[in-house]
């Protein structure tokens, strides 16, 4: 049996666009901003926890006075990071609305269109983990370092 | 491999179950019959099935506890329990039904439906599925294998140290709780393991990755946070276990370990197992809603994100269980913005489950009423958990009676709920037969009544201040009405619960008989027999949308319908199809194994092993690995009908 051989049995493919857009394109745009927010989160808090509790005694003040401005850079990078997998998303979706029948409405209803309903999971995880990542590094604003 | 056998090309044959060729296949797949098939049988229905029956065991045995709890706590100054009872009860208790049950009743239902829904002949690696029951079912005993004796875990499901370590817990209780984990661990992980194979490997012809079932999409989600997570809890055990019996210093205070060492492992695990023990769940209703309303899901793309999302979001929230522990502000606002955020995902599923029953026509069958009845709890449960995501919030809350009552809303209200309508949605199915509908309504309104009554009030109970895990409390603090409420509540929910199991033994008999699809339900499950046969499909089915059984009505395209009746016969031993992992197309035949002894030798072994070291018996141990090597070459010796032989 050929790998990839559907036309034995009777139906089309489930991806007839999958060729305009690389598999590479599709996970950076499903990947980039969940990595992107989960390393803000890992980073920054294993930096802020350290930077203000390095031994046995919690300090009243940061060890290194920049960590404001850390976390704000790390913050940043990680937005710029889930904003470009949004973009490649967004691209891949373009390419590749035509896929099945039915406009987006009928993509976020039923699915239909597996190159498609990739680009568009990965429009939809970028713009929830870019928010995520503002969330988290909004923090830096209203919250206090170390007490 | 033989080339010849994985990559012939398949006869492609019209085929029903009472085809000639169904014959064939029936001899295919059945197995031995009697005791000796009973012990040997990989076919994922029975294993689905030993674990549903088993969880819901553990579900019972929890709930009895809970029973004698809530008599303890009914009235101030009880002491119908002596504290040490009392602890040993609540953390048996949290032990079954978080370890023992929830999960578990998951795992049943994933075990028995995916290949059905996937439309498939088995799992991936059907030994590997029996392996992961027996010891599920071995660490559930050895869990319980000293309450008898009055020194069962008595530290709470997570278990903080220093209370758990050797010098302020010096019996068996905590070595068995550590030992009993690291060894149910080994089944969470193995199962894990063959839900992802499968997923990725034996979808039928055309069933591509979106065209996937929610609960598929939840199952797998939470195996992924499973392989994860499940390690962290392990090696937290196991370095817990060392600490108590070798010696080492991991969460050693005095000797430069760190006991919040503990809570991160634990919590790292924690958080993430509450979204596998909830996001398959959230899939049965997001699968058997649809049906009852008469319209797919509102929503199928965002909602299948949301699943990923509410886990991925999972693995950065397990801080919100430490905000007491006095870590910098700073670090846990990443944790409070994530555990806030993850609302978001948890707000599609739920504005989809209510939009699909807004624009449908539901049918009010009992299935249907415990998945609006989730759909309620889950909004109460979320909104519980998510005040406590926030930092200032939590720490007057932490440790009282509002986190008993958010964390029970979520586990009754979003997964029980869910599971007892999945059973009343599968049960003809799985049986032939339906459930009784007029019984199950009662069983419906007096579990929904009774888990109210009893569980809302421990919010107020938990702002006025009653702590967790207090054996009695005396009467001038006023809490002892609001208590005796709970426990009226709590009992009359256990009598729904009873009313729920006289209805599935009582149908089990008498039930009507079901046919085909009852339900007149979309998915590929619904187009085999009720039972299903053992061989699951007289040809593998090809798939051409989502809702393979709705396409009529769905209007799509005559010349792009899904086939239940024409496809690949397979009937040369035990054999399904291999398909690409995101587009499933046809790829390799899979030559399946037949029943076999191993799995059940295996785990024996592997419980033996534990029960060695929980004794210090080195020659019990010795014995049991060199048993576990023989199994396990038995297992993986080459076989020619696997075409693992050259021909």
């Amino acid at each position: 049996m050929a790998p990839e051989d559907l036309s034995q049995v009777s139906i089309k493919h489930p991806a007839p666009h999958r060729h305009r857009v690389s598999l590479a394109a599709l996970f950076f745009g499903l990947a980039a901003a969940p990595a992107a927010w989960n390393a803000q989160l890992l980073i920054s808090a294993a930096l802020s926890a350290h930077a203000c509790y390095p031994r046995d005694v919690p300090l009243a003040l940061p060890i290194w006075s920049g960590l404001w401005w850390i976390l704000l850079a790390i913050g940043a990078a990680g937005m710029a990071l889930a904003i470009a997998g949004g973009l490649v998303s967004w691209r891949s979706w373009r390419l590749t609305f035509e896929e099945a029948p039915g406009s987006a409405h009928h993509l976020l209803d039923l699915g239909e269109g597996r190159t498609r309903f990739l680009a568009m999971f990965g429009v939809l995880a970028s713009f929830l983990f870019a928010l995520a990542l503002l969330f988290a590094t909004a923090a830096v604003f209203v919250v206090p370092l170390c007490r | 491999m033989s080339e010849v056998e994985t990559f012939r090309a398949p006869i492609i044959a019209r085929a029903s179950d009472r085809s000639p060729s169904s014959q064939i296949l029936k001899s295919n797949w059945e197995g031995a019959g009697g005791v000796a098939g009973w012990l040997s049988s990989v076919d994922h229905k029975e294993i689905g099935k030993r674990y549903l029956v088993t969880a819901f065991l553990f579900l019972i045995i929890g709930g009895l506890e809970a029973a004698v709890m809530r008599a303890q706590l009914a009235q101030p100054n009880e002491h119908l329990l002596t504290p040490e009872q009392y602890n040993q009860l609540f953390t048996m208790h949290g032990v079954t039904m978080i370890f023992l049950y929830a999960l578990p009743v998951l795992s049943g239902f994933s075990n028995y439906l995916w290949p059905l829904l996937l439309g498939s002949r088995d799992m991936a690696f059907p030994r590997l599925n029996a392996l992961s029951y027996w010891v599920f079912l071995f660490a559930g005993i050895f869990l319980y294998v000293s309450f008898p004796l009055g020194k069962a875990p008595d530290d709470g499901w997570f278990n903080y140290v220093p209370y758990a370590s050797r010098a302020y817990n010096p019996g068996p209780n905590i070595d068995v709780y550590a030992l009993g984990m690291v060894l149910l661990g080994i089944s969470t992980t193995v199962g894990s393991i063959n839900f992802i194979v499968t997923l990725l490997r034996m979808r039928a012809p055309g069933m591509s990755i979106n065209r996937v079932p929610i609960l598929i999409w939840g199952t797998l989600t939470a195996s992924v946070g499973n392989l994860f997570a499940v390690p962290a809890v392990s090696l937290a055990f196991f370095m817990l276990w060392m600490d108590r019996q070798f010696g080492t210093h991991f969460f050693d205070v005095s000797a430069g370990g760190q006991p919040l060492l503990w809570q991160h492992l634990f919590w790292m695990f924690g958080h993430p197992w509450v979204y596998a023990i909830v996001l398959p769940a959230m899939g049965i209703v997001s699968d058997g809603l649809p049906t009852f309303c008469r319209r797919p899901l509102v929503g199928y793309t965002p909602v299948a994100l949301a699943t990923v999302a509410t886990m991925a979001l999972g693995f950065g929230v397990w801080v919100h269980h430490m905000f007491a522990t006095g870590l910098p502000v700073i670090a846990m606002s990443y944790f409070s913005a994530a555990s806030m955020i993850i609302v978001i995902p948890s707000s599609v599923a739920v504005f989809s489950w209510v939009a699909t029953i807004w624009t449908g026509r539901p049918v009010f069958t009992s299935a249907f009423l415990f998945f609006v009845g989730f759909v309620i709890l889950f909004v109460i449960g979320g909104v519980s958990g998510f005040m406590t995501a926030a930092v200032p919030v939590d720490l007057q809350l932490t440790h009282t009676y509002f986190v008993v009552a958010h964390l029970h809303y979520v586990i009754i209200g979003i997964n029980v709920f869910p599971v007892v309508g999945g059973i009343f949605y599968w049960f003809p199915k799985i049986t032939g037969r339906l459930m009784n509908e007029a019984l199950g309504k009662w069983s419906f309104w007096v579990m929904f009544i009774g888990f109210n009554v009893g569980f809302f009030p421990m919010h107020i109970l938990g702002i006025a201040g009653m702590p967790r895990r207090i054996y009695t409390y005396p009467e001038y603090l006023g809490w002892g009405p609001l208590n005796l409420i709970v426990t009226l509540g709590s009992y009359l929910f256990a009598i729904g619960v009873l009313l729920f199991f006289l209805n599935v033994f009582v149908s089990l008999k008498r039930g009507k008989r079901a046919g085909d699809n009852p339900w007149d339900a979309a998915s590929l499950e619904w187009s085999t027999s009720s039972p299903p046969p053992v061989y699951n499909f007289a040809v593998i089915p090809t798939v051409a949308s989502r809702y393979p059984l709705w396409e009529g009505r769905l209007n799509q395209s005559d010349d792009d319908r899904s086939s239940m009746q024409e496809g690949f016969l397979l009937d040369k031993g035990r054999e399904t199809m291999g398909t690409t992992s995101l587009d499933a197309e046809p790829d390799v035949i899979l030559k399946m194994p037949p029943d076999a002894y191993s799995p059940l030798v295996l785990a024996l072994a592997l419980a033996v092993l534990f029960i060695g070291a929980l004794l210090h018996s080195w020659w019990l141990l010795g014995a049991s690995l060199v048993v576990i090597l023989l199994a396990s070459t038995s297992w993986l010796w080459p076989q020619r009908s696997l075409s693992q032989i050259e021909t």
